[in-house]
């Protein structure tokens, strides 16, 4: 060891202070000289021959220095660094292509590690606010219940709960909690509610999952958990603590309303922290279970019966016991609680299984035998395409410069140097690339992590050293193999064909290589653009087709929970709507209130044979039907330009169907519409599904091709997704007594959301925007990568034949037909490439239409023409650079380095 | 000049040197007289080999060097034997001896 350590601070010396070591060797052979010397003359010689003498039996001086250094050991060190400089040297002495080269990797590598990372952290990553804990487990329910035996997730009763939770032998501590949709009122006295998530836990939930607060104290431990008279205080979160007391610990203490009732604050749970399962909303207060009944007016008898599924359950393992040695007791615990609910269970449906929080992806559970989603790191593909074609134009770049550089090459290697230096040479050059690249990219993958961080909140991402170590080791072996390409390449050739400038055959060889990587680029660049181009398409229309309402602003859309998972969507909650609904529309300034579904309903049809008049668009419709009263229209102020509008009254008009005047022309032009049916579409027993009573000058119902179109029908309550409200006056000043009379007639029902419908609108053409950004940004990425690759192959080419040029110039060649010649060669590859995309293009645009059973529309050609027309485009200035630099080689100078 | 009577074994200079350097410190020029002069002009070590053997045992830690002033008053380098050096040489030793034993036995025997 010690030896080791020695040995070591040798090697420092000789690394570190090699320059003086230098200078001593000199001294040192300089005194040996001298002494010799000294010898010679007592020996009776005269100094001059003396010093002869001294010199020849000493030997050569600078290679015994040579020799003394070798013996230092760091000699391949030295030439390291020298290379290392020579590459760095090299690589600044043309910036702009190394800067290229740089950036592509850089943002080929950094895309690729910051999609691993969010793979990785979806799969694998602990819930937002914890960390990973060998012990701490779910305990997760399965239902094969279902269509198909297929296996879903089932939540616990708290009888159930309490069975696992007595089995202390495996589990040395156990919580189970239950989520409700809430309002809070955050000491504003009902003017800024906000809704959120209350989840009532049992107690030392936070010490299970191992957390603590981050201000205040935990919620009381010393309560039970059927205890109603439970003291009502309340964990809140981060979000609610940041955006509403600024992080002050003054909120620790004071009074939030839960549902209207008073909650006292004690404590901040951690930073995102939303539960313990991935998520969830981060507007969330913990309470004790006991206040459940209190805050969400319910008497059901959840801690004695079975029938109330509706409860989570996480645990930490005894000391020493595994996931696998509970299987089986958790799976006894399901079936005997399968046997208790009033509805029956069928045999053998319950199941339940125990996992690692990080656990995200259901089911991964043993029974069936399969571990968790290699499926999302396919997503992985995608990105590693993008390094690959980053990794061939890196490559291509680096070729062309290999072979500009031939002639140093062979100077090299007839100076003496072997192949294995050249190389050396080569491939240190491309690992300081692909290290600076490493650094640029862990830069850019930080950005993208950032930002993705800062949108999905719900995921913990973490850029570990793992991550990090991935970008770098992709860099270097990158660099490693695509340096080692071109090295091998400008080695192969005989050093003195080389300096003949004869080594055409292996140079057309690569050319050809890299010309056939650039085809492939282009023409699998066309396809994807167009795919792009598509969605931008559609996205943009859809833009369009978002026209603010007549009177947006004065249109209140009142949202309410529709997730299960928050609340039955039974009968109850229905009349509990229809009271708001009759109590908003007695409120001052109000005009109209109106219920309203979700989701609409899609039906497939086609217009009845016997109503078809002779138009192509008869045949197949893809319609969406929105279901809504029949004042709905006077309301949103949407003109009914034909026929009558729903007969109100259950059961009444149940075929009946509203469409907008711009479909009504397309399919029957000027005839009369009313009176007119559909058929479903495939339909073999040729009923009629809808039958046309009335027809609206609606700009919602006027778009949309042949799919997507818009139609009317009468409302019938299912589940009350959101009323709209319409007011004398901008709806804004309203919200407050809307979400209060909300809050007093259905407390059990809160609000999700109330905005205007103006700026609802808003944020939907907000996220269409970013989209388009986003979906664009990665177009015109793609064309940059293909145009670079084109850009490589040009100028290699041109660097290749620099020689030729100079020689056409000097004959009297004019710029033009030099720059003519290589523009025509990019523009031969790209051609070839543009035929090829075409074809993968036209088939692109069948499958499209083949997928939605449509003829391609004409605006898909006229699109696949544009993006050729753009790579087109492209191609020609990528070319043009390089060419044009071919233009301005010196003949002088082209020749002269013969 | 003497040219060298017997080429080193390979291996060999470096032992000699260790062994010098262990009987007494010294510089590059004294170390290389004394080899001609202990092995009575039968090994002459080449400039061209000694420094880089010195500097060879010097990096492997066996010897170390230290400017020092000569009884001619002048500055010269003078090696010494570290004690990785010293053990060194005690096996170098021993398996020269075991060497030269066996290679004796069996010129002996032919």
């Amino acid at each position: 060891m010690l030896s080791l350590l020695n040995r070591l601070r040798l090697w420092c010396r000789a690394l570190l202070f090699s320059r003086r070591l230098d200078r001593e060797m000199r001294e040192e052979m300089a005194a040996h000289l001298a002494r010799s010397t000294a010898d010679g003359i007592a020996r009776g010689l005269s100094p001059d021959e003396a010093r002869l003498a001294a010199r020849r039996t000493f030997g050569h001086l600078e290679s015994l220095h040579e020799d003394g250094r070798e013996a230092r050991g760091i000699r391949w060190v030295e030439s390291l660094l020298a290379d290392v400089r020579i590459g760095g040297r090299h690589l600044w002495r043309t910036p702009l292509s190394s800067l290229t080269m740089v950036v592509v990797l850089a943002l080929g590598l950094g895309f690729n590690s910051a999609v691993f990372v969010l793979i990785h952290s979806f799969v694998n990553s602990m819930p937002p606010g914890m960390t990973r804990q060998e012990s701490l487990v779910r305990i997760r329910g399965i239902d094969r219940g279902g269509v198909g035996g297929r296996a879903t997730g089932r939540e616990f009763s708290y009888p159930e709960y309490r069975e696992y939770a007595a089995r202390q032998d495996l589990f040395s501590a156990t919580t189970a909690w239950t989520s409700s949709d809430v309002v809070l009122d955050v000491g504003t006295d009902g003017e800024n509610l906000q809704s959120g998530a209350a989840t009532y836990v049992t107690s030392r939930y936070f010490q299970v999952l191992g957390l603590a607060p981050i201000a205040g104290v935990d919620l009381p431990t010393d309560v039970r958990d059927d205890d109603r008279e439970a003291p009502p205080v309340a964990v809140i979160s981060d979000w609610i603590w940041s955006r509403y007391y600024r992080r002050s610990p003054a909120a620790i203490g004071s009074t939030l309303r839960v549902n209207g009732v008073p909650v006292t604050i004690v404590g901040v749970a951690p930073y995102r922290f939303a539960g313990a399962r991935s998520g969830g909303s981060p507007v969330r207060v913990w309470l004790p279970l006991g206040t459940r009944a209190q805050l969400q007016r319910t008497t059901d008898p959840i801690f004695t019966s079975y029938d109330f599924s509706i409860f989570g359950i996480a645990a930490r393992l005894a000391p020493g016991v595994t996931v696998d040695q509970t299987v089986g007791t958790v799976r006894g615990v399901a079936l005997s609680a399968s046997r208790q609910p009033t509805r029956p269970v069928a045999d053998e449906a319950w199941s339940t299984d125990v996992v690692t929080l990080e656990d995200n992806y259901f089911p991964p559970s043993g029974d069936t035998g399969e571990r968790a989603g290699l499926g999302p790191y396919i997503a992985l593909m995608v990105p590693l395409l993008v390094l690959v074609i980053t990794c061939t134009n890196v490559s291509a770049l680096l070729a062309g410069q290999a072979v500009a550089r031939r002639r140093e090459v062979a100077v090299r290697l007839a100076l003496g140097a072997s192949r294995w230096r050249v190389i050396r040479q080569f491939v240190i050059e491309t690992v300081v690339l692909a290290v600076a690249a490493g650094a640029l990219g862990l830069f850019v993958t930080f950005i993208l992590v950032r930002t993705f961080d800062a949108n999905i909140p719900s995921v913990n991402l973490v850029i570990d050293w793992r991550g990090s170590l991935f970008t770098f080791v992709l860099a270097v072996v990158t660099g490693l193999l695509f340096g080692l390409a071109p090295a091998m390449h400008a080695t192969r050739l005989a050093v003195a064909e080389t300096i003949k400038d004869a080594g055409g055959a292996v140079v057309a060889a690569r050319t050809r290589l890299q010309a056939g990587l650039v085809v492939a680029q282009i023409a699998f660049t066309q396809p994807a653009l167009l795919g792009v181009g598509a969605l931008l398409l559609e996205l943009t229309t859809d833009l369009q087709r978002h026209p603010a309402a007549v009177h947006a602003d004065r249109i209140l859309d009142v949202r309410f929970n529709t997730n299960p998972r928050y609340g039955a969507l039974d009968e109850n909650r229905e009349r509990a709507i229809q009271r708001v609904e009759a109590k908003l529309a007695e409120l001052p300034g109000v005009v109209a209130v109106m219920p309203q579904e979700n989701l609409d309903d899609f039906f497939e049809v086609m217009v009845h044979p016997d109503d078809r008049v002779d138009t192509a668009a008869q045949t197949h419709l893809e319609i969406r039907a929105q279901g809504v009263p029949s004042r709905y229209f006077a309301m949103m102020d949407i003109p009914l330009v034909r026929g009558r509008t729903f007969a109100d009254g259950a059961g009444a008009d149940a075929d009946a169907v509203v469409i907008g005047a711009g479909l009504a022309e397309r399919l029957w032009g000027p005839l009369d519409p009313i009176g007119r049916r559909f058929r479903a579409d495939p339909n073999p027993r040729g009923q009629v599904l809808f039958t046309v009573v009335g027809v609206v000058d609606d700009p919602e119902a006027g778009r949309g091709g042949s799919r997507d179109q818009r139609v009317y029908v009468p409302h019938r309550r299912r589940v009350t997704s959101h009323l709209l409200v319409r007011t004398q006056g901008p709806a804004e000043s309203v919200l407050p007594a809307v979400r209060v009379t909300a809050m007093t007639e259905a407390p059990d029902h809160p609000i999700v959301s109330a905005r205007t419908l103006a700026s609802v609108q808003a944020n939907e053409r907000r996220s269409l925007t970013n989209l388009i950004t986003g979906v664009g940004t990665a177009g015109l990425i793609a064309l940059f990568l293909a145009a670079i690759g084109l850009y490589a192959v040009v100028s290699f080419a041109v660097g290749q034949r620099v020689r030729e040029i100079g020689i056409r110039t000097a004959l009297g060649a004019d710029r033009a037909r030099v720059v003519g010649l290589f523009l025509s060669k990019g523009f031969r590859i790209s051609l070839i490439g543009l035929v090829l995309g075409l074809t993968f293009s036209v088939i692109t645009v069948r499958l499209m239409a083949v997928s939605r059973g449509e003829t391609p529309e004409p605006a898909a050609w006229g699109l696949a023409m544009i993006v050729a027309a753009l790579v087109i485009l492209v191609t020609l200035v990528a070319s043009w650079i390089p060419a044009r630099r071919a233009a301005q080689v010196d003949p002088l100078k082209a020749l002269r380095t013969e | 000049m003497t040219t060298p009577a017997t080429t080193f074994l390979s291996g060999t200079l470096d032992l000699i040197v260790l062994q010098l350097l262990g009987e007494q410190p010294t510089n590059g020029y004294d170390l290389m007289t004394r080899i001609q002069a202990t092995s009575r002009d039968v090994l002459s070590v080449p400039t061209g080999s000694l420094y880089p053997a010195l500097y060879r045992l010097e990096q492997r830690g066996l010897i170390r060097a230290a400017w020092a002033d000569t009884e001619q008053g002048r500055r010269a380098k003078v090696y010494s034997l570290t004690r990785a050096g010293r053990k060194h040489l005690a096996g170098q030793r021993e398996a020269w001896e075991q060497f030269a034993g066996a290679l004796g036995a069996i010129l002996g025997t032919s």
